[in-house]
């Protein structure tokens, strides 16, 4: 599903942010991404999304590669992929329920439609009665399950999540993660990119090692 | 080690993504396109003071020159019945008699550069300026009658130079007191006219430019505001013409709203000046009638004004966008 070949992305001003890598996800996998910070999780993340372009190698995503996609593939290339920000880009000039019912109205879902979605989401997440509320309001904790629950409200075929438990306590942490592994067994490839050890070895998944930009493990 | 790990090998099911056909895709843009024309609308409501600001300052820089052309028009229309550029007019001494008035217009005819020869004796002239000059009570005083008899010759060549050579020798005959051509004056006004249309069509293309950089500016702002939206909404898969569609709106809305008030500010203009201009032609026994921006006229100001919405927009956007593709 998701696939690096000696993958490396120089950063303009020249600072090499990951060099060589390359590893392969299969479809319906859930894989943890680790490492110091700076280490170029977030940057692996991007490559994928196409926020970024490799300075060499080659990616694949559902078996096309990306380095030929132009303005007009992009969108499509993202629509299949959820992305729990690492700092999680909710909207603050609407409610709860607007930032999320978002993806569905680029993807042009009809608006009954997209508000059963939406609550179906909001519901995973325990955030069912927080719909009207401006994100502004809620506690750092809720701003990122209402980014999780954006995630994946259009049902991607893939998810990327950047420190999706950076400001959970442990138990919440731990319902998101199940929430993940939900997503995961009807079919979602997962990636999630982490500094919570603790966390990814309870979770006993694959876990993809990064250190200055190389991979170093893949266990 | 976990069972998690052993489903890795299974064929995948996916989640069930929501496959949107052609006909709901057709519905999502006419949809959007609503939608995103009552957010503008909505958008302008908010603030009104500042947006009608804008539409009045783009309004008249799209009358200015509309209404310089109108006047154009007017004057060119007013011009255009006085063709008759190579006529010279030849002011007879007031001694001769008639026999020889009539002797001397005969050896006209008979030259090969004229074409055309028409004797205005003194008793017409005195009719027809009688009439004309609405000085008639005055001129019946008089004893006798202080006109000339007039020849107007037409030249065969019309060309600037031959015409003032023939001028020359006419007025060297004996028998002319004085050669005036006519109409040189004309010509001269209507060299000066395309000057003048040239500078306006220059100063338009200014302003022209002017509209597109005050609107240009305006959705830069708007862009700019919206910002963190756009981000996202991109990350999320919207296309360019998704995030385009409300700034072009608005564009329009702008170039649309400013035409419409231009036009409305000319036709106004026109209206006022309607009954001092006919003032001026009844005294001029002329037929001329003020001319507005017709239909024409109208349908072009509003063609223009949409393209310059339009085009500010799109550069505008554009630019933005640009950044924000992947490198
Ligand atoms: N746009 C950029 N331009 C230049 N350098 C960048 C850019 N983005 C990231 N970097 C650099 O690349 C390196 C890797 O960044 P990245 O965000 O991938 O790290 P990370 O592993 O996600 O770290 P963290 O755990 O702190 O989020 C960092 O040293 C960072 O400074
Ligand atoms: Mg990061």
């Amino acid at each position: 599903m998701i696939k690096f070949e000696q993958v490396s992305k120089e950063y303009q001003g020249g600072y090499q942010a990951i060099q060589d890598v390359s590893f392969a996800i299969s479809p319906g996998e859930m894989v943890f991404l680790t490492g110091h910070s700076g280490a170029g999780k977030s940057t692996v993340l991007k490559l994928i999304m196409l926020m970024e372009r490799a300075s060499s190698g080659s990616i694949a995503v559902g078996d096309k590669k990306l380095s030929p996609m132009g303005s007009r593939d992009i969108p499509f290339h993202r629509r299949q992929i959820g992305v729990v920000f690492q700092n999680h880009q909710l909207l603050f000039d609407r409610s709860v329920f607007d930032n999320i019912a978002l993806p569905l109205r680029i993807c042009g879902y009809d608006a009954v439609d997209a508000a059963r979605r939406v609550r179906a989401a909001l519901d995973k997440v325990g955030l069912l009665n927080r719909e009207k509320l401006n994100p502004r309001v809620l506690s750092a904790g809720e701003q990122q399950r209402i980014g999780i629950a954006r995630a994946i409200v259009h049902k991607p075929k893939i998810l990327l999540a950047d420190e999706p438990t950076g400001n959970l306590d442990p138990q919440l942490s731990a319902e998101v993660m199940t929430l993940f592994q939900q997503f995961n067994r009807i079919g979602t490839t997962v990636l999630v990119a982490s500094h919570d050890l603790s966390l990814i070895r309870r979770m006993n998944c694959r876990t993809l090692t990064l250190n200055n930009g190389r991979l170093v493990d893949d266990v | 080690m976990s069972d998690l790990r052993a489903t890795r090998g299974q064929p995948k099911r996916g989640a069930q993504q929501h496959v949107l056909t052609k006909q709901d895709q057709r519905r999502h843009w006419f949809a959007h396109h609503g939608e995103v024309a009552k957010d503008c609308l909505r958008q302008w409501l908010s603030a009104p003071v500042s947006t009608l600001m804008t539409i009045l300052v783009l309004a008249v820089a799209l009358a200015l020159p509309s209404f310089l052309f109108t006047s154009l028009a007017n004057i060119t229309r007013l011009t255009s019945g006085w063709d008759d550029e190579n006529k010279i007019s030849l002011y007879l001494h007031t001694n001769l008699s008639e026999s020889q008035i009539e002797g001397f217009s005969q050896r006209l005819l008979l030259r090969p550069d004229l074409i055309a020869i028409d004797l205005i004796d003194a008793e017409q002239g005195l009719l027809e300026f009688k009439q004309y000059s609405g000085f008639s009570d005055l001129l019946g005083s008089l004893q006798q009658n202080p006109l000339p008899a007039v020849i107007a010759v037409l030249a065969r060549d019309t060309s600037e130079q031959s015409l003032e050579v023939l001028q020359q020798q006419l007025s060297a005959l004996p028998q002319v007191e004085q050669a005036v051509l006519d109409l040189q004056w004309i010509k001269r006004l209507n060299a000066m006219l395309l000057v003048l249309e040239r500078a306006i069509i220059a100063l338009s293309l200014l302003l022209a430019f002017a509209v597109l950089l005050i609107i240009g500016n305006t959705i830069r702002l708007n862009v700019e505001s919206r910002r963190d939206e756009i981000l996202v909404a991109k990350l999320m898969g919207a296309t360019n013409a998704w995030v385009r569609r409300p700034f072009l709106y608005t564009g329009i809305f702008y170039g649309v709203t400013a035409a419409i008030s231009a036009w409305l500010i000319i036709e106004m203009s026109l209206v006022v000046m309607q009954t001092p201009v006919l003032h001026l032609t009844l005294l001029y026994q002329s037929n001329f009638k003020l001319i507005g921006l017709g239909a024409f006229g109208g349908l072009l100001l509003l063609v223009v004004g949409l393209s310059l919405g339009l085009l500010a927009a799109l550069i505008s956007v554009n630019k933005f966008l640009n950044q924000l593709e992947p490198k």
